[in-house]
């Protein structure tokens, strides 16, 4: 029985009640390391770990005195080595050789821990992905409101877009051609009844044929500002240096006085290549018109520089690459111009003068999700500063993806 | 000879009249309210060609904005018929759009006019082009 007892498969112990042990079998002492007689007379409290120490005094031992037993109590015992020795422990109060002890059975339980750890440590990652599924759900959520969202902007923008097709139809002609014929009947009862007609009637005639001329010009320009947008054209790789080159050629084909032009190397980027031309084009009059008789001296610049992509979401920031083409008008002076005014349609600097060329940069600008502005330097000259992306800005985001 | 002028409204119908008259031009110019009417007689004296004794149109000159059949389609299908494609065409519209004067040359036009605002440009535009089609142009007779 002696023999069964030392080599059962578990830890046996028994200490007395004032926790001195006095009874230890072979497997125990295997367990800790310690021999018998290495063990004999130690306090409890020395094979055991700081946190079963305490678990030992407030918990193990009220209950042993308590209800006389303990079962499948979880303590960690101290090997020699100064291991520590998961163990689960059951105990008994009895006599042992007439001593009022506990006995106590421990079973390693080195392998359970490992599973309970790895049990813990899978647990813990089925949470955080139960967690990082529910942040993903959250975000799917939130793109799918986005998502129709932008359907609803997306159809506002295709119903205005269809509207403002239709109103240039109707400015082309629907409402062009009346004006017309007023201008050409008047012009021809001119005509016919000068020798008949008093000098007012004539006077009359004549303002209703200016009044014609007027409302076709204010058409004309109308039809020019709705004519700038992007139906029909295409992004594409455009080199500024050709579309600057070709801008001054349809200049001088029309004025007199050749503008002179400083400029760095422009770089290229992507855009409507025709609608750049016309910025350019548009500026470049302007200047040609400011200078009247002398020679329109213009200097260009370019950098890159980092702009934030979003322009109405607040709080959202992206910054990305912009070029800054500096235009700046050497010839001329700014004479108390409202640098915003400027760029709003029919924008006008006098009764008789109708101007639709800056509000058609400004569109050109934002047809390329950039900008331009007007300020004047310590001279006076006119700068105009325009931003554009270097890139399109959805091609970034759907490479940055795919990079990522 | 015949020259047509195929234009919708009266009013610029009335006009034009006026102006032709003012060039003081001796061919009449009739006029055809509609691209289809312009189908239907040009077929009709192309037909009456056969017999020689009615000539087929020789100028024509054409508005884009029609309703039902407007100008392009009109000359589209002109063009359509090796027939036809000897009826010079010239445009007579007010539309100044670019993409407007692409596709009439692209489409068979031969000239392009805007109309003017004024009678007396009318008349001159006129008269020059009766010059140049009518007195100076050799025309491919069959």
């Amino acid at each position: 029985m002696e023999d069964l007892l030392d080599s059962a498969p578990c830890g046996v112990m028994a200490f007395d009640l004032s926790g001195r042990i006095f009874l230890n079998n072979a497997t125990f002492c295997s367990l800790l390391g310690y021999t018998d007689e290495e063990l004999k007379g130690c306090k409890v409290d020395f094979i055991l770990t700081m946190s079963s120490r305490i678990f030992h005094q407030t918990h193990f031992l009220p209950m042993i005195k308590l209800q006389s037993k303990v079962e499948e109590i979880y303590l960690t015992l101290r090997g020699k080595n100064g291991e520590s020795i998961p163990t689960l422990a059951s105990a008994t109060r009895k006599m042992i050789g007439g001593i009022d002890a506990v006995l106590c059975v421990f079973m390693s339980v080195r392998q359970r821990g490992k599973y309970e750890d790895e049990i813990l440590a899978a647990k813990r990652k089925a949470e955080d992905a139960l967690l990082n599924n529910e942040e993903l759900r959250a975000s799917k959520l939130e793109l799918e409101w986005r998502t129709q969202e932008l359907d609803r902007h997306l159809s506002s923008l295709e119903r205005r877009n269809l509207e403002l097709r239709q109103l240039h139809e109707i400015l082309s002609h629907d409402l062009k051609e009346p004006v017309r014929r007023i201008s050409a009947f008047s012009d021809m009862i001119s005509q016919d009844m000068t020798n008949v007609l008093s000098e007012e009637s004539k006077d009359a005639l004549s303002r209703i044929h200016k009044g014609c001329l007027r409302v076709n010009e204010l058409f004309k320009v109308l039809q020019e500002f709705l004519a700038a947008d992007c139906n029909g054209d295409v992004i594409e790789e455009v080199n500024l240096n050709s579309v600057l080159s070709i801008a001054v050629k349809r200049v001088a084909n029309h004025e007199t006085m050749m503008p002179v032009v400083k400029v760095d190397e422009l770089p290229r980027m992507e855009g409507y290549g025709s609608q750049l031309v016309t910025l350019f084009e548009i500026l470049l009059r302007r200047s040609i018109n400011q200078a009247r008789d002398n020679a329109a001296l213009v200097q260009i610049q370019s950098k890159i520089v980092q702009e934030n992509s979003y322009r109405q979401v607040a709080g959202k920031y992206r910054f990305v690459n912009f070029l800054q083409l500096t235009y700046r008008d050497e010839s001329s002076t700014l004479d108390g111009e409202d640098f915003d005014a400027v760029f709003e349609l029919l924008g006008r600097r006098n009764h008789d003068e109708v101007d639709v060329g800056l509000a058609i940069c400004r569109k050109i600008a934002q047809n390329h999700h950039g900008s331009i502005k007007l300020e004047a330097n310590s001279k006076g000259n006119a700068i105009f500063t325009v931003l554009l992306p270097l890139r399109d800005i959805c091609k970034i985001s759907v490479q940055e993806q795919t990079l990522s | 000879m015949i020259i047509v002028s195929v234009e919708d409204n009266e009013d610029d119908a009335w006009l034009l009249k006026r102006a032709w008259a003012k060039a003081e031009i001796n061919e009449p110019l009739r006029f055809l309210p509609s691209g289809k009417e312009a189908m239907k007689f040009i077929t009709e004296e192309v037909q009456n060609t056969t017999n020689s004794l009615s000539p087929e149109p020789v100028l024509l000159f054409l508005d884009i904005n029609m309703p039902g059949m407007n100008g392009f389609e009109f000359l589209q299908w002109l063009r359509a018929h090796p027939e036809l494609t000897r009826i010079p065409v010239v445009m007579l519209t007010t539309s100044e759009n670019p993409n407007d004067i692409k596709k009439a040359y692209a489409l068979g036009a031969n000239a392009y006019l805007i109309k003017s605002n004024t009678l007396s440009e009318l008349a001159a535009m006129f008269s020059a082009a009766h010059k140049f089609w009518i007195r100076y142009n050799k025309f491919d007779l069959k």
